[in-house]
């Protein structure tokens, strides 16, 4: 479904991507693991566009998506639930979601999906109303994969969902993802740094280091691969 | 007569440009070929003055090339100390009247932008109310020298000129401390429309009080005439040319010695990061309140040297549009650069001189443009310099001379191969702009991701 | 002692006082239209358009020559919005763009600079005959009597029109999509792109919208003050007083802080002695008076305070 083939990117003269080449097949959980500043965000940022690659390409369902407009991508359906959050802090929980849904004009579509996603989260109901800024980190997580959620995406990429959350916390919101992945056909790519819980997750797994695919392979065997396990799962 | 100010600018930068370090080879080459493509531009123009700038510029580049592995730069720097002192004492012979009037403005206006580049510059506070502190400097100059004529009172004797400088400075250092301290609780965009108050209101206050002012009609001065030992040499304009270069050159050096310091360096730090600076033990609130009180004292002294130029000020001489200009020169010229003040002095004084002349013999320009909308030449150049160099002339400059050769050499090798990819790219992103467009229906469809629910 | 301060006591000429109170918030309703177009602005690239009041002069102006060429005055109205509309998006465009990520005093620059370019512009075009023009009202200037105080006409239709502009801007902003983008994009631009939105065309679109409301604002001043090209730096300077009264990134405080300085404007010029104050001093005292409240409140009265960051 993705396809990524030996793309570079780089933020001004520092090189970030020397090449990388990634395939996250319809349907699958695909995980990228790493060290800090290793490229993995980067990824991310080409494939929703918000960075564009200097070489390489990009490409959804077999067309090119690189160089298109980030906007043009979350039409074609991909979604990026980005590193942090970023949730609109003043605005309500509920103008949050119809921002996730801003690329659709099917007002009871919307309607539905708001429901049905309450069912996944119902903490979102009780507080529609407030402030994203004023929920715990647990709820804004919850609010910023739902909001990814709203577009409808078949593609879902997702920044370190774990990041900053209680251990019980961050396992909840894996259940969901889980169950959104099985149940709703929506495809995964997740970048985290509790490899743990990653690799039990995804079928798949990339490991990437200064801007390079070092290792990939299923992610049962890369539970069991000596240098990922030394490296990324401490045992 | 310009003749010998292009001489003596030649020898001058020839000889003296080591003190800015010109870089490499590579970098004066191209620096050559910029300003001699701006001569050559400049000559079919027929810009005189500035074709004559160009030209001595170009001349002292292509000198310093020549020269450099033949005088050793100490003696290349004192010569050009020599030569530039010999020139500025001799201008008042080798340059027209108009010129020197000129020259006086261009050294007032730097006065105001080194003032306002500590500020603005190099401790990050903007302040687009300058223009008040000259007033201010300008007033207090003319009132004390006034001598009965006007005002009944202050002081029966006018007092001598020098001192009035003195005075001005003293005044608005105080009235740059007093705004200083309300500053401090104002983040960038209140502090400059706070400043942008003070500037509007000031006019109407002088209007308004005219008992101290004059009113609308503004106060006379006698202007200050050549000291008895220089009476028979000097007429009145140059004793004031002379006069406001020298205060210039005065303050230029007060000001680098103050940026050298660590008084400079808490500017700068303070400018970066607030939080940062306090940390490392700097007065945070102190050093800013310096840098309002040292600039308003600046434009206290050129407003005083400008009622000893024009001999006559009204609350108009100072308007909302040369206190902008204030701003905007320090800008084109370079923030944070004494080089960039003076750039952006003589800017602000040439550009309306010489613009429409310059513009007027572009052909099928329309006569008139220039004589009713001055302003939109300058409006236009700002906008153009500030979008094509960001970093003002001075910055510019910097960041082109601090450049590596070989990467400047790579960069040019590449602006081919540069442009083909962009136009590649281009073609492309035209393609999926037309592919991603309403109008492409077929596209546009699969492109918004609806598939049949599941 | 009160008397020698306050010249007219207001009590005294409550008819006066009305009458006073009901202008200013005339004049304040325009104050608070440019100060919108200023706040808009502000909110969406955090840059202070200075060349606000200039955008709608040359609006204003073309309105007049097509008045003059005989275009009816609806369709004129009509147009002059558009053109204010455009203005504001080929500004932001062409100009306000590409120094966007640059540092933030060339943004200041660029605007002042076209503040004198526009204003130049006008001079050239329009300065040829005789100045100021007269600028006619569709609400011509009537008095009528409202209650106890006698008011224009032009004032009441000054305010109507001001209600009018200030509710559609709130329709727009909280009830359809578009103004959920461009709160978006005010808020977290990175993010806005990330759910889809165009976030270009969204600045584009604050800018366009900014100039519009300019523009109405224009041609609400310029019955009052005819027609010359600095007719609105007054305006303009006013309505930064409003925007910085009800801080800069706040909507409402614009509304408040237009009424409360076109308010205190008259106030002042009409209960301070002549011989100390007086009208001539009105803008000053204004000014004056803003810069004490930003002693106490530096965000302004509705503004966000900004965290500091190292």
């Amino acid at each position: 479904m993705l396809k990524i083939e030996g793309i570079e990117a780089s933020y001004g003269p520092v090189k970030a991507l020397h090449g990388v080449t990634i395939e996250v097949p319809e349907g699958s959980v695909v995980t990228l693991l790493g060290p800090n500043g290793a490229g993995k965000t980067t990824i991310l940022r080409v494939v929703s566009g918000l960075l564009r690659p200097s070489a390489g390409r990009v490409e959804f369902d077999g067309r090119r998506i690189d160089r298109r407009s980030t906007e043009a991508i979350v039409r074609m359906g991909i979604s990026h639930v980005p590193e942090g959050r970023q949730l609109f802090d003043e605005m309500t929980v509920h103008e949050n979601l119809m921002l996730g849904a801003y690329t659709r004009n099917d007002r009871d579509g919307i309607k539905a999906d708001i429901k049905r996603l309450n069912g996944y989260f119902p903490i979102l109901e009780e507080r529609r109303e407030q402030p994203a800024g004023s929920l715990s980190g647990g709820e804004q997580q919850q609010l910023a994969v739902a909001r990814g959620l709203m577009s409808r995406p078949r593609l879902l990429l997702l920044d370190e969902p774990s990041l900053g959350l209680a251990p019980l916390v961050s396992r909840e919101i894996f259940r969901i993802l889980r169950q959104v992945n099985r149940e709703e056909g929506i495809t995964i790519f997740l970048v985290e740094q509790d490899a743990t819980s990653a690799l039990s997750f995804a079928d798949y797994g990339y490991v990437v280091e200064t801007g390079r695919v070092v290792i990939e392979a299923t992610s049962d065997k890369l539970k069991e691969d000596e240098n990922v396990r030394r490296a990324y799962l401490g045992y | 007569m310009s003749v010998w100010l292009f001489l003596g600018l030649l020898v001058a930068f020839s000889t003296g440009i080591r003190m800015q370090p010109l870089g490499s080879v590579v970098q004066r080459a191209i620096l050559a070929g910029v300003l001699a493509v701006g001569l050559l531009v400049f000559l079919l123009l027929g810009a005189g003055f500035v074709t004559e700038l160009f030209g001595v510029l170009l001349a002292a580049v292509v000198a310093n090339l020549l020269t450099e592995n033949y005088v050793p730069q100490r003696y290349r720097i004192a010569l050009a100390i020599a030569v530039a002192v010999v020139f500025f004492l001799a201008a008042p012979w080798l340059l027209e009247n108009f010129r020197l009037f000129q020259f006086s403005r261009v050294a007032i206006w730097v006065i105001v932008a080194v003032g306002l580049n500590i500020l603005t510059g190099y401790n990050g506070q903007i302040s687009l109310g300058h223009g008040a502190f000259v007033l201010i400097g300008a007033y207090t100059s003319a009132i004390l020298m006034d001598d009965q004529q006007q005002l009944g009172f202050v002081d029966a004797n006018a007092w001598p000129f020098w001192t009035t400088i003195i005075a001005a400075a003293v005044v608005c250092g105080v009235a740059g401390f007093a705004l200083g301290i309300p500053a401090l609780r104002l983040s960038g965009p209140y502090l400059a429309i706070a400043t942008l108050a003070l500037v509007i209101s000031l006019p109407s206050i002088l209007r308004k009080y005219d008992g101290l002012t004059g009113g609308a009609q503004g106060l006379f001065v006698k202007q200050p005439p050549p000291p008895p030992g220089l009476a028979g040499v000097l007429e009145r304009d140059e004793w004031l040319y002379l006069l406001c270069v020298g205060v210039a050159i005065v303050m230029m050096l007060i000001a680098w010695g103050i940026l050298r310091g660590p008084l400079g360096r808490a500017f700068v730090a303070v400018r970066d990061s607030e939080v940062a600076a306090a940390a490392m033990g700097i007065n945070v609130a102190r050093v800013k309140i310096a840098a309002f009180t040292i600039s308003a004292l600046y434009a206290g002294v050129a407003g005083s040297l400008l009622t000893q130029l024009l001999g006559v000020i009204t609350p108009e001489s100072v308007d909302l549009i040369v206190s902008i200009n204030f701003l905007t020169a320090i800008v084109i010229g370079g923030l944070a650069s004494l080089l960039g003040a003076v750039i952006g002095g003589f800017v602000l004084v040439l550009l309306p001189a010489e613009g429409p002349d310059i513009l007027g013999n572009i052909p099928l320009f329309p006569d008139n443009f220039l004589q009713k909308a001055p302003g939109a030449i300058q409006g236009a150049v700002v906008i153009f310099v500030v979008l094509l160099m960001p970093f003002g002339v001075a910055g510019s400059y910097h960041r082109f001379i601090g450049t590596p050769p070989g990467r400047i050499i790579a960069a040019l090798r590449s602006i081919p191969a540069g442009l083909r990819a962009r136009l590649a790219r281009t073609r492309e992103d035209i393609v999926w702009a037309w592919e991603d467009s309403p109008f492409n229906r077929r596209s546009s469809k699969s492109a918004s991701g609806e598939e049949p629910d599941p | 002692m009160i008397e020698v301060f306050l010249a007219p006591a207001p009590w005294n000429d409550p008819e006066l006082f009305g009458e006073q109170v009901i202008s200013g918030l005339a004049t304040g309703s325009i104050y608070a239209l440019v100060a919108l177009a200023i706040v808009l602005i502000y909110r969406s690239t955090d840059v202070i358009n200075f060349a606000q009041g200039e955008m709608a002069m040359l609006v204003t102006f073309s309105m007049w020559s097509l008045l003059l060429a005989g275009f009816p005055a609806w369709t004129v109205i009509f147009i002059g919005i558009a053109l204010g509309f455009a203005l504001g998006a080929f500004v932001e465009r062409t100009i306000i763009r590409p120094v966007e990520d640059k540092p933030p005093l060339n943004v200041v620059v660029v605007t002042l600079g076209l503040f004198v370019f526009l204003n130049s512009i006008a001079t050239w075009i329009w300065a040829q005959g005789e100045l100021p023009k007269v600028f006619s009202t569709p609400f011509g200037f009537t008095s009528v009597d409202v209650s106890l105080a006698r008011v224009t006409t032009h004032s009441i239709g000054i305010l109507v029109v001001a209600l009018i502009v200030m509710a559609v801007l709130y329709l727009l902003f909280n009830h359809t999509k578009l103004g959920l983008g461009m709160r978006a994009t005010a808020h977290n631009p990175g993010a806005s792109r990330l759910m889809g939105v165009n976030v270009g065309r969204m600045l584009m679109l604050g800018w366009a919208l900014a100039g519009a409301v300019g523009a109405v604002a224009g041609m609400l001043v310029a019955p009052i003050t005819f027609l010359f090209p600095g007719f609105m730096l007054a305006v303009l300077l006013y309505a930064f007083a409003a925007a910085v009264f009800g801080g800069l990134d706040s909507p409402p405080g614009a509304i408040v802080g237009g009424l409360f300085v076109g308010v205190a404007e008259n106030l002042f010029g009409t209960y301070t002695p002549g011989d100390i104050f007086g009208p001539e001093m009105k803008l000053p005292l204004t000014l004056l008076v803003l810069v004490i409240v930003l002693m106490f409140r530096p965000q302004g009265l509705f503004g966000r305070v900004q965290t500091r960051r190292v």
